[in-house]
């Protein structure tokens, strides 16, 4: 049976790993403890500004995570271009996630699936809460788009998505939980996997995040949940509830 | 703190074909770790010479014959696998090239060497996610070098959305089960194909790789 | 971090953690001191005189006081009685390591009149958490900090008392992360456990530890404090919040015992963070992990309050930060279960290359306090 997956979220500013809150950059961390043995997935997001960094710091560190995990490594975080991703790929990704580039002309995640593969492609989505619904928003969450994130995500689906990360804006770096229903609007509507983020506190949220918000995969972004120690405390819990994951 | 595997004995140079389209960092990072050289090249001459050949593979198979081709890469290919022998290991898309044919994105003839096609990938249960993504089981369901010391059931990493579909039942060695099982390991003779990729698959797939290196 | 900057007016480096220097490179702990003087208190004490008022009398205790017995809990505990005829429970979550000082001046305090509860968890637990913090964290006290903040807010929800008072706002007083105006007035337990814990407690299960020995460090459900109404307020909000005037304070009402060697390893006072037997270590931690030790922190309170200029400061700092916490290490030690020579292994795994540099055979600040 398909596992399901625990997926750790990396974001560089400049290369120096950082927390977000509700995507400002907040703290740095000073000790990086990721355990590249037991997580499933890792995801490495350049969330530098433009202008405020360069991009070569963050290429390293793409090189040194491929050379030392031996799972699965989604680049992304200003991926703007063909040569933008085949770049990340060359460092090492497996998969490059897109976002901002992708809502300004969704034709590019097309070519990146007919050159790298669907299964390569992961959309990433950032919503904020409007009115009754969700609306997505680009560019470090800045610039809201119009976009319901469900007919967004079933549009990058048919455009060639191999996979979704739907993240909440407003639970970015909080421990309060996921947005479930944020996600379970997205999972209705698209067959590809999601790929759930922004909030997750305790492992009984990831449960959830499973069992209510009908994700594939649930993401954290925070440093306190990378520790071995850590994994296997969630990864127990999850088996406890039931959901089948990679010991 | 870091659990190592131990480093395998004797250094020998694999050759990690360059068509411009593979994971190459992560097969090559995974081969040094097992204490071989890895050799990442797009040069015909170096691959037609190779002991030992691993095709990656992240892409479209349409898009992987071309530079192939483009490259010049088919004939040294066919002279270090067919007409020399030596092991060759298709890694996801790069096993798939081994097929007769795929349907991904249109048409595409592939290297034919191995009597299967390459098809979407369609669960029985429509509501399972396509592409398929994360670590499945693969169940050894006939003896193979690859699998030498590695528990039947295993998990090891996939992300695909289109599968071998063999037609000769004997090159399936390995299986998995996705709304139906799909062939995942595949051999004939010294050709050898995972749909997964053992270089993302933790302890057992870098078991399976350094069985490759050593025993096929 | 590419460039290591210290405070203009103290000597806080920019090191640590969510603090913010101006265009003039001054902190945002220094402004706030500043921003202090110009508070009108008499409002604020006005405020706090009817907050009071509206809950006074309706049970046996008026108040919870988080209290560790040291100056400046003692100090509102006294005050709360004395000044404004309160009567509150004092909450103590154990040290990691009690010792004599803390265990005489608790007793001390209490003979003065007043209720407490200690809560001392189990160490089985407490002892392996602390471990693996020291080693993941570089924060043998991670789960300790979680038990401080949650024992007061689970005594209120259990004793019923809907008002708990926390001395200061760490984030305005000592440079920090302010979320909004009113998480300096009203506590927030999210912004808490977002930056001071890090994680969950509830996270903490392991092989050995199951979800009851974390008990002592969760915070109780939400609408059980919303059952009872529980306000977490600061002190610090509505009195001028002076480390150097609570020490005065308390020496006035009771006899304070003081660290015996006339200072603390690693700064020049003898009056702070007493108790616990771990805290040398905990402090010597930060300096390793951020490049600024216990002297930098309380020179810099000192500035602040104009008790030192910063020459003055940067003497001691320079002459005490760096000293190794060798007093209390046996007991250190023992608590972790760890010798000499496997601390230094886990010490050198939380230095920051980007602060620290090994030169002439030891480790030396890339850019010392200047």
């Amino acid at each position: 049976m398909l596992r399901r997956r625990v997926i750790t979220v990396l974001a560089f500013h400049d290369g120096v790993l950082t927390r977000t809150k509700a995507f400002e950059p907040d703290t740095r961390y000073t000790h990086n403890l990721v355990d590249l043995w037991s997580i499933d997935e890792i995801v490495a997001l350049d969330v530098t500004r433009p202008g405020s960094g360069e991009r070569g710091n963050f290429l390293a560190v793409v090189r040194a995570l491929a050379a030392r995990c031996f799972v699965p490594l989604a680049a992304g975080g200003g991926v703007r271009s063909m040569s933008d991703a085949e770049t990340l790929l060359g460092a090492g990704a497996d998969k490059v996630v897109v976002n901002t580039a992708a809502l300004d002309r969704p034709s590019f995640i097309g070519e990146l699936a007919r050159a790298y593969g669907a299964q390569a492609v992961v959309v990433a989505i950032d919503a904020r809460r409007a009115g009754e619904g969700y609306e997505v928003c680009a560019a470090f969450a800045s610039r809201p788009t119009g976009w319901y994130p469900e007919a967004w995500a079933a549009r990058a689906q048919a455009e060639g998505a191999g996979e979704i990360l739907i993240t909440s804006v407003e639970r970015d770096g909080s421990l309060a939980g996921y947005d479930l229903e944020l996600c379970r609007r997205v999972a209705d509507a698209v067959s590809v996997p999601v790929l759930i983020a922004g909030g997750a506190g305790n492992w009984q949220h990831f449960v959830e995040g499973i069992t209510k918000g009908g994700a594939d995969a649930v993401c954290t972004a925070n440093v306190y949940h990378f520790t071995e120690a850590s994994i296997q405390s969630a990864k127990a819990h999850l088996a406890r509830a039931g959901i089948a994951v990679r010991a | 703190m870091r659990r190592r595997l131990g480093a395998t004995r004797g250094v020998k140079t694999v050759v990690i074909v360059d068509y411009g389209l593979g994971n190459l960092a992560s097969v090559a990072s995974a081969v040094a770790h097992l204490g071989h050289e890895p050799m990442v090249t797009a040069e015909p001459d170096a691959v037609a010479r190779a002991e030992r050949v691993i095709l990656p593979g992240v892409g479209a198979f349409g898009d992987g014959m071309a530079r192939l081709r483009q490259r010049g890469l088919i004939a040294a290919l066919e002279r270090v696998a067919i007409e020399r022998g030596r092991p060759l290991l298709g890694i996801c898309l790069g096993g798939q090239l081994l097929a007769t044919e795929s349907e991904e994105f249109g048409h595409h003839e592939g290297l034919g060497w191995l009597p299967a096609r390459v098809v979407r990938l369609t669960p029985n249960d429509p509501t399972m996610r396509v592409p398929h993504v994360g670590w499945n089981e693969v169940r050894q369901v006939a003896p193979c070098p690859l699998f030498e010391g590695i528990a039947d059931g295993a998990l090891f990493y996939h992300m695909h959305g289109y599968r071998l579909e063999a037609a000769e039942d004997s090159i399936v060695v390995g299986e998995t089960d996705y709304g139906g099982g799909f062939p995942s390991v595949v051999r004939r003779c010294n050709l050898y194909a995972t749909q997964f990729h053992p270089e993302k698959s933790q302890r057992a797939g870098l078991a399976l790789l350094a069985n490759f290196l050593e025993r096929a | 971090m590419r460039d290591v900057r210290f405070c203009a007016r103290c000597v806080m480096p920019n090191t640590r953690p969510r603090i913010v220097f101006d265009a003039l490179g001054v902190c945002n702990g220094c402004r706030f001191a500043e921003e202090k003087s110009r508070i009108d208190w008499t409002a604020r004490r006005r405020d706090f005189e009817a907050l009071i008022e509206a809950g006074r009398g309706r049970g046996t205790y008026d108040c919870i006081v988080p209290w560790s017995g040291g100056k400046d809990s003692s100090t509102i505990a006294h005050r709360l009685k004395a000044e404004f005829g309160l009567n509150p429970l004092l909450v103590t979550f154990s040290p990691l390591i009690p010792n004599a000082i803390g265990a005489r001046n608790r007793e001390a305090f209490l003979n003065l009149g007043f209720d407490s509860i200690m809560i001392r968890p189990n160490q089985k637990a407490s002892r392996r958490l602390a471990r693996r913090f020291l080693e993941e964290r570089g924060n043998p006290k991670v789960h300790w900090d979680a038990g401080v903040n949650a024992a007061p807010v689970r005594s209120a929800v259990e004793q019923r008392v809907p008002l708990v008072l926390y001395a200061e706002h760490g984030e305005s007083e000592y440079g920090g992360r302010v979320l909004s105006e009113d998480h300096r007035r009203m506590r927030d337990l999210t912004e808490v456990l977002e930056h001071q814990i890090g994680d969950d407690p509830a996270n903490w299960t392991d092989e050995v530890i199951g979800p009851r020995d974390l008990a002592p460090y969760l915070y109780p459900a939400a609408e059980d404090v919303a059952c009872v109404g529980v306000k977490a307020l600061y002190f610090g909000w509505f009195f001028r919040w002076s480390m150097a005037e609570n020490w005065q304070y308390i020496q006035g009402v009771m006899p304070f015992a003081t660290a015996p060697n006339g200072r603390t390893d690693g700064t020049f006072t003898n009056f702070d963070s007493l108790d616990d037997a771990i805290d040398d270590l905990y402090y010597h931690l930060q300096y390793i992990k951020f490049g600024f030790g216990r002297a930098t922190r309380d020179a810099c309170r000192m500035v602040q309050n104009g008790e030192l200029t910063r020459a003055e400061a940067l003497e001691k700092v320079r002459a005490y930060d760096d000293e190794f916490p060798s007093t209390h290490l046996a007991e250190a030690l023992d608590y972790l279960g760890l010798d000499e020579a496997g601390l230094a292994r886990i010490l050198d795994t939380h230095r920051n290359d980007e602060i620290w540099v090994f030169e002439g055979n030891r480790w030396r600040l890339r850019h010392p306090p200047r």
